[in-house]
């Protein structure tokens, strides 16, 4: 449908969108496990204290289980927000070789 | 039931990353049927567009639904988490608690100690700083914008316009325009403005409502108005573009017949028609990409600009030039803003010494046979599908030597202010939004001209004789 430069610049707009889907789906999964971890501390919190800070605090006390739960939802969330970063660094990069694709279907000369 | 309970799960469809490729696959040969003049092909393939559309429309919609979900929920959990552990860190016995969750963590996995480190180094020095879970914010917000789906978003508004601009096109060169009864020109003048009237109507009713839903700040309900104005087109195009085929045959009628007046009134409404009809895709476009983009987690400019309504007048109101005869454009007008209008009988483009591109068209009255000339800069009249024969109207400066037309007398084509118009009236900042897509005024410029017939020809023809340029030049989107 295109010449050969139109045919690059949509291979490499597939790879850079492929790498930016999987980046993205990797950290929604890790976004997905992070935020049942945290969801499930928080609710367990809340149905002891009435409230997320006040049930760390009430946790801190008198529920060791609930206190694990809470730090390795917050941990977790840190490392989402690590991997988070690749995902957008791959976006911005598929974003770009998109751009140039569609630049290049535009030219109507080329195809 | 929490907030954080009640939160649903849900799944993330796959996204086809051949979405993007198989719209250009329609896209590309469409505009190649339009420059061959295939009018099967144009059809088929238009039809294909807006099938297209919707099908990909529905798969983008799941996908930026589904992300934007995930995202606001991520989001969410953040925020609760930075409040508990601000609260914590506020407590007067903040240390001795930090070094007690640490000693806990210590006891139950080592690493997940030292990985909540920082943040219990925080907790024990009595503040947590926010910039962490600020950044784990930003991301999450990218996230929910749906990562690679602009490219297949922008092609499928694409498909919905082109497969639109295209039934148009085909209805025009392929439509039978009927023998006119001269006979019965007025009644005919008056169904031409009915029909005109009727269509006008029926747009800004659609309009307005989604105006309303926009106002009101409530997604679904544009959601809804948006799909509603998108079909409503969908229904009035074929129909207005095959009354405005016929319209075409009166015109081609009464000039024969040496009615230059008559003609000429049916002409006018006829260049009303057209600019109504992309009004009509303009709208279908937006709402298109209103329906796209609001799955989305955070809207892009100008959609969010849309759907800040509030408060913002409705109608429209555009510059509107002094209504002045060729015949009476003389020395005494020059400087003043007038709308002339007449039936094309040349239409050229050149480039000024510094590369400026500056459309020429020579404009006729029928009956006083008087001319003018005008001069579009950066618009390539065969390039926008200004046919000779057709009847343009326009807005602009009347010069008695005129720079842009090498110091001859011509009305100088205004250009519309997209920004301002946008800021007095939402209507203006729905049409101007459409322009990544169709312009419903063609380099902004305040001019409209009656739909002609289109012929087949090669790259970069001159001829003012392909009425369907625009499907060929103008590019997918912006």
């Amino acid at each position: 449908m295109a010449g050969s430069a139109c045919e690059t610049l949509r291979d490499e707009a597939r790879d850079a969108r492929r790498d930016a889907e999987q980046a993205a789906t990797e950290t929604k999964e890790s976004l997905q496990e992070a935020r049942d971890d945290t969801g499930k501390a928080i609710a367990l919190c809340a149905t002891t204290a009435g409230g997320f800070a006040a049930g760390v605090a009430a946790g801190l006390a008198t529920t060791p289980a609930c206190l694990g739960g809470v730090w390795e939802a917050a941990t977790s969330w840190c490392d989402v927000r690590d991997s988070g970063k690749e995902a957008v660094d791959a976006t911005a990069a598929a974003a770009e070789a998109q751009q140039a694709y569609l630049a290049c279907l535009n030219d109507h000369k080329r195809s | 039931m929490s907030a954080v309970e009640s939160l649903a799960v849900v799944p993330v469809p796959p996204a086809s990353e051949h979405s993007g490729e198989a719209l250009a696959g329609l896209l590309v040969p469409q505009r190649q049927a339009a420059r061959d003049a295939d009018w099967p092909t144009l059809l088929q393939l238009s039809l294909n567009l807006l099938g297209a559309a919707h099908g990909h429309g529905v798969a983008i919609r799941a996908v930026r639904g589904s992300a934007a979900v995930q995202a606001e929920a991520a989001v969410e959990m953040a925020a609760q988490l930075q409040d508990g552990l601000a609260e914590l860190a506020a407590r007067d016995d903040h240390a001795a608690q930090a070094q007690g969750i640490r000693e806990h963590l210590q006891g139950i996995d080592a690493s997940l100690a030292t990985r909540a480190g920082p943040l219990l180094d925080q907790v024990a020095a009595g503040s947590i700083e926010p910039g962490p879970f600020e950044e784990g914010r930003a991301s999450a917000a990218v996230l929910g914008q749906a990562a690679g789906t602009e490219l297949e978003a922008g092609l499928c508004v694409a498909a919905a316009a082109r497969g639109l601009l295209g039934l148009v096109h085909w209805v025009v060169n392929t439509a039978d325009p009927g023998s006119p009864d001269l006979s019965r020109f007025d009644a005919q003048l008056e169904a031409f403005q009915q029909a005109h009237a009727e269509t006008a109507q029926t747009l800004r009713a659609g309009e307005l409502a989604l105006h309303t839903a926009c106002a009101d700040g409530r997604p679904a309900a544009v959601e809804a108005e948006a799909a509603g104005l998108s079909g409503t087109v969908q229904e009035v195009v074929v129909p207005f573009a095959a009354q405005q085929t016929v319209g075409r045959g009166w015109v081609a009628a009464l000039r024969q017949a040496g009615r230059g007046g008559d003609a000429e009134q049916i002409g006018r409404v006829l260049a009303a028609d057209a600019l109504l009809l992309r009004r009509a895709i303009a709208d279908a476009a937006v709402a298109e990409q209103l329906r796209l983009d609001l799955a989305l987690r955070e809207q892009p400019e100008p959609v969010a600009a849309l759907l800040q309504a509030s408060g913002v007048a409705f109608d429209a109101e555009l510059p509107n030039g002094r209504d002045t005869p060729l015949a009476h454009l003389g020395a005494a007008d020059d400087g003043d803003f007038v709308q002339v209008e007449g039936f094309v009988v040349e239409a050229t483009a050149d480039r000024e010494a510094d590369g400026k591109l500056v459309g020429r068209l020579v404009v006729q009255d029928a009956s006083s046979q008087a001319t003018a000339e005008l001069a579009t800069v950066f618009l390539h009249p065969p390039h926008v599908g200004i046919t000779l024969g057709c009847y343009l109207v326009a807005h602009g400066i009347f010069r008695v030597s005129s720079a842009r037309l090498q110091g001859r007398p011509g009305v100088e084509v205004d250009a519309l202010a997209p920004a301002a118009l946008g800021q007095a009236a939402w209507q203006a900042r729905l049409w101007f939004t459409a322009g990544r897509w169709l312009d419903m005024w063609r380099s902004n410029l305040n001019l409209c001209w009656s739909l002609g017939g289109h012929t087949a020809g090669p790259d970069d023809s001159e001829e003012p004789t392909r009425g369907a340029a625009e499907l060929i030049y103008a590019p997918f989107a912006r």
